[in-house]
């Protein structure tokens, strides 16, 4: 069977941009293949199509945008990479700072406006959904749930660039949920909600199972979260007000559910 | 090197939408990943230097469509929560979850590259001759990647049989 001409042969051929022998070849192969010539001329509708859609003007400006946009983060990061990651030779100090107090520190303020000096706001989000049978319930604070339940978790970064998220229940026993492992950077997902990989399912464990999201601007050690969950782990209710005290500029997300 | 966006976009922007829109089955994100790929292309102007451009074109509207694929697949995102209760992505998540980490198992061990090679190669259809010429590579390189690939997939369908089997 006579293989089809593919797609980006066609379109090259369109744009001229073939060397001749291939041109020639490929234009051959197409008018032996049965459409081949109307594909062609699809393809030249859907040129005019595209550009009556998306008008060249228009799409140049965005393109533009975005990619000024992207130089200016990349050069915001390229500073802020070079200060923190080697020794600052003393002339450069003061330019560093005023790098700091000028540009950087008042564009961070206005991605994380600072609340009561330690927490970051900006749509941080836990979600604890119960699959039962067809449906999926999301579950409140103090919900009941029962072993043998399944649970699936959901987070939405918000500001936050880390978070891990974790869960103490009424044996006492710390479990991490995210990231899949206390040796991962917990780095967060930005945008839209996400959800984790694995649902799980209740164990007997009694009376409650506590369940936290500890969010960061700033990078966090899982190791050093689960560290000190399991050190406060006989008092759940506890974490967050120690938690804000141990780290700093933290959100705890909290939310307990009680065992039947 | 200056380069005229508004030309370079009508001359190629049809093409690279209809490559992303083929690859991503979404206008919105097609239209996304057209305008990172001309973003791209801004960044790396020397690159622009050849006599085709199209090609550099496509395979960059590729490479970036196969990696937003990837992430989304990495990291499954949900719009609202009526999503959550659809019983069938419940249903599908299990084998998706399944099917997706043996691609990654098969990939892991191979280059970046090897991954654009196997898509032009086995879904557009494109020969070993004109794969090489796509990624800038001999054909024996292209037919070598294509080879070790098939080992891996080979062997990685055998222990996911044998997993099968002892389960």
């Amino acid at each position: 069977m006579k293989r089809k001409v593919p797609d980006v042969l066609l379109e090259r051929l369109l744009l001229n941009e073939l060397p001749k022998d291939k041109a020639r070849q490929v234009l051959e192969n197409l008018k032996k293949e049965r459409g081949g010539m109307d594909r062609l001329e699809n393809l030249r509708k859907s040129n005019r199509k595209i550009l009556r859609k998306y008008p060249a003007p228009l799409m140049a400006s965005g393109i533009k945008k975005r990619y000024k946009e992207q130089k200016r983060q990349n050069f915001l990061f390229k500073i802020k990479r070079y200060f923190t990651a080697r020794p600052v030779p003393a002339p450069a100090f003061g330019l560093a700072l005023a790098l700091i107090i000028f540009i950087i520190f008042p564009q961070l303020l206005q991605r994380f406006p600072v609340d009561e000096g330690i927490r970051i706001k900006g749509g941080t989000e836990l979600g604890i959904y119960l699959k039962t049978g067809e449906k999926e319930i999301k579950l409140r604070p103090n919900d009941r749930v029962k072993q043998g339940d399944i649970v699936q978790l959901t987070y939405k970064a918000g500001d936050a660039g880390f978070g891990v998220i974790f869960s103490i229940d009424g044996r006492e026993s710390v479990t991490l949920h995210y990231p899949a492992s206390r040796k991962d950077p917990p780095r967060l997902e930005p945008g839209k909600k996400q959800i984790l990989k694995e649902a799980f399912q209740l164990d007997d464990a009694p009376q409650y199972e506590h369940f936290f999201f500890v969010a960061s601007e700033k990078k966090i050690d899982a190791r050093e979260v689960l560290g000190q969950a399991s050190r406060l782990r006989r008092t759940p209710e506890k974490i967050k007000t120690e938690f804000n005290r141990l780290f700093k500029k933290i959100i705890v997300i909290e939310l307990r559910l009680n065992k039947e | 090197m200056h380069i005229d966006v508004e030309q370079l976009y009508e001359t190629y922007g049809p093409m690279v939408l209809r490559r992303c829109r083929f690859l991503l089955k979404d206008e919105d994100k097609a239209l996304d990943a057209m305008q990172d790929v001309f973003v791209q292309v801004l960044k790396k102007k020397e690159q622009l230097n050849g006599t085709y451009p199209s090609s550099l074109l496509f395979t960059m509207a590729t490479n970036i469509c196969l990696n937003r694929i990837r992430y989304e697949k990495r990291h499954r995102t949900i719009s609202n929560e009526t999503v959550i209760e659809n019983k069938e992505f419940i249903d599908n998540f299990e084998k998706k979850l399944e099917a997706r980490d043996l691609l990654e198992r098969i990939f892991a061990s191979h280059k970046e590259s090897t991954r654009l090679i196997a898509f032009l190669h086995f879904v557009d259809g494109l020969t070993l001759e004109e794969v090489a010429r796509e990624v800038d590579l001999s054909v024996s390189g292209v037919r070598k990647r294509l080879r070790l690939l098939k080992q891996t997939a080979t062997k990685a369908l055998k222990e996911k049989s044998n997993e099968k089997k002892s389960a």
